[in-house]
């Protein structure tokens, strides 16, 4: 506990460039520490009798500042954070910065949201009633510095899960791990609260705010805002973000037409030749990498020995070898299955919201 | 719990003050005592907001206090000269217009208490600047009786300052 006598007041007054020296890597915006004594003393000077006498002093009148408890939760970054379904170890990050008028311990707490819960990072960004697995809270190994939020080192898998002596005016970066559940569909949002309680320093117990004020001792005074799910002045703090799956959604159309026939009915009659035209539409929002296309054609027509495949109405072309996809150019016939894994030579990636086609002609037996 | 105390001619004076109150009681002939109260505003059933001042038991920053002063002569001949001086923590700031008692007159210090004036009177040098003195330039308020203050009689000075 520190006092501060009126009388150190003097020296502050009076050595104004010294003092701002001194103290200008101190917070003072948020007021006096708490467990600051401040006194105050009278003195009364009189003359008896034309006798200036010896001033009387008073007794002291003291008080300790209160803990104004006070903190924040922000959001880091603009929208949700893209997860892949399947893949491991994503975050959401927030900042929790500290304006009580004392250091602070924080603890720390996670649920996952719902729909009920609404939008948490503006419009669209509601909860789709999914979950995302092994949630997390990593705590920054150092605070960020006062004035400077977010200038601590990256949180990473396995860090302290509350914060331990938060000064004040100071901020700490803290992320919320998950892995993205393979169910997830394009879109899917998957929303974590976290939850920032004020806690002793010396205990790293949540604060109460007894109501039993004791003049002579640090009380707590809960002055924070209300957060995305807690009220107002209740010594905790809570704030929202999510993920959203970003995945390829790939639909697959098979469609048929006749080229010719011996008679030119138009109609697929033995000797008729048929043309297979495969669409792949990529409707998700990322692309879909590294496609086979597998096809069996139908024993009942007959397809090959090396078979022409046209990609894309013909901007590239392979043709259906054999087995082992001899030649390379990533077409392979087995007398069973048409695989193709490669069009001119690249692997097959269909960017989001584009299509590609692959055709291929077929001829019905005249026997 | 460590105390900062600068030795400075009115701590001076008040120590040996102190030292003379242990040596000489029967010498004190006025008796001084110092409160400090929360000011609150407390919103009534009708709405209407009032100012009411509870016992400093919580005291956060920003909110404010107010130190009543009472000072009594309890010895047997008037005083004369009665000056009570009160300094302002530096954790305070003093709340303008505050300082008030019957037949006192108020003036402030910006100097540690070496030289007093009337608020509207007094004036900082800041690098080289002169300027008007603000209520946060003052380390003292003081109040100088009028009157004499007659034997048995007593008085009240108050002020209010918000915990910065």
């Amino acid at each position: 506990m520190k006092t501060v006598t009126n009388l150190s007041g003097l020296f502050a007054r009076l050595g104004i460039l010294g003092a701002f020296t001194l103290f200008a890597g101190q917070a003072l915006a948020l007021g006096t520490d708490a467990g600051t004594s401040v006194q105050n003393t009278a003195t009364v000077g009189y003359s008896v009798a034309g006798t200036a006498q010896t001033p009387v002093d008073s007794n002291t009148a003291s008080f300790v500042v209160d803990r104004r408890v006070d903190l924040t939760v922000t959001q880091v970054g603009a929208g949700l954070t893209q997860v892949t379904p399947g893949v491991d170890d994503y975050f959401v990050e927030f900042i929790v910065t500290n304006l009580s008028n004392g250091t602070l311990d924080i603890n720390l707490d996670f649920s996952q949201l719902a729909s009920a819960d609404g939008d948490v990072k503006g419009a669209g960004t509601t909860d789709s009633d999914v979950d995302m697995n092994n949630v997390e809270i990593a705590v920054s190994a150092a605070s960020d510095g006062v004035g400077t939020p977010g200038a601590g080192p990256d949180p990473v898998i396995g860090g302290a899960a509350s914060i331990d002596d938060l000064a004040e005016d100071d901020s700490i970066r803290v992320r919320v791990f998950a892995d993205a559940p393979l169910a997830l569909t394009n879109g899917q949002i998957a929303n974590v609260l976290l939850e920032a309680t004020a806690a002793d320093p010396a205990t790293g117990v949540d604060l109460v705010q007894s109501g039993a004020w004791d003049p002579d001792n640090i009380d707590n005074v809960f002055a924070d805002g209300a957060g995305f799910n807690d009220a107002a002045s209740d010594g905790i703090v809570t704030n929202a973000d999510g993920f959203e799956a970003a995945t390829a959604t790939l639909s697959v159309t098979k469609s048929q037409a006749v080229q010719s026939d011996p008679l030119g009915s138009g109609l697929a009659i033995p000797g008729a030749v048929v043309r297979y035209t495969i669409t792949i539409e990529n409707t998700g929002a990322v692309a879909a990498n590294a496609l086979v296309l597998t096809d069996d054609i139908d024993t009942d027509v007959t397809f090959g020995p090396n078979a022409v495949v046209s990609f894309n109405g013909g901007a590239d072309t392979c043709v259906a070898d054999d087995a082992a996809d001899t030649d390379g150019d990533g077409c392979a016939w087995d007398g069973t299955t048409l695989t193709v894994d490669e069009i001119g030579g690249v692997a097959i990636d269909v960017a989001a919201g584009s299509t590609i086609t692959v055709e291929f002609d077929v001829t019905i037996p005249t026997t | 719990m460590s105390v900062i105390k600068k030795l400075y001619p009115v701590l001076g004076l008040s120590l040996l003050a102190v030292a003379s109150s242990l040596f000489a009681q029967d010498a004190k002939q006025i008796e001084v005592t110092t409160i400090v109260k929360k000011e609150v505003v407390v919103e009534q059933d009708d709405g209407t907001r009032t100012t009411e001042l509870v016992a400093a038991d919580s005291v956060v920053p920003g909110e404010r206090v107010v130190y009543t002063i009472s000072f009594r002569n309890v010895g047997s001949e008037p005083a004369d000269n009665v000056v009570i001086t009160n300094p302002i923590a530096e954790t305070l700031k003093y709340v303008a217009g505050s300082a008030a008692g019957d037949d006192l007159e108020v003036e402030f210090s910006v100097d540690g208490g070496a030289t007093f004036g009337k608020a509207d009177e007094l004036r900082v040098v800041i690098d080289g600047v002169e300027r008007p003195a603000t209520t946060l330039d003052y380390t003292h308020v003081r109040w100088v009786m009028q009157e004499r203050l007659e034997a048995g009689s007593e008085g009240q000075a108050s002020f209010a300052a918000v915990l910065e």
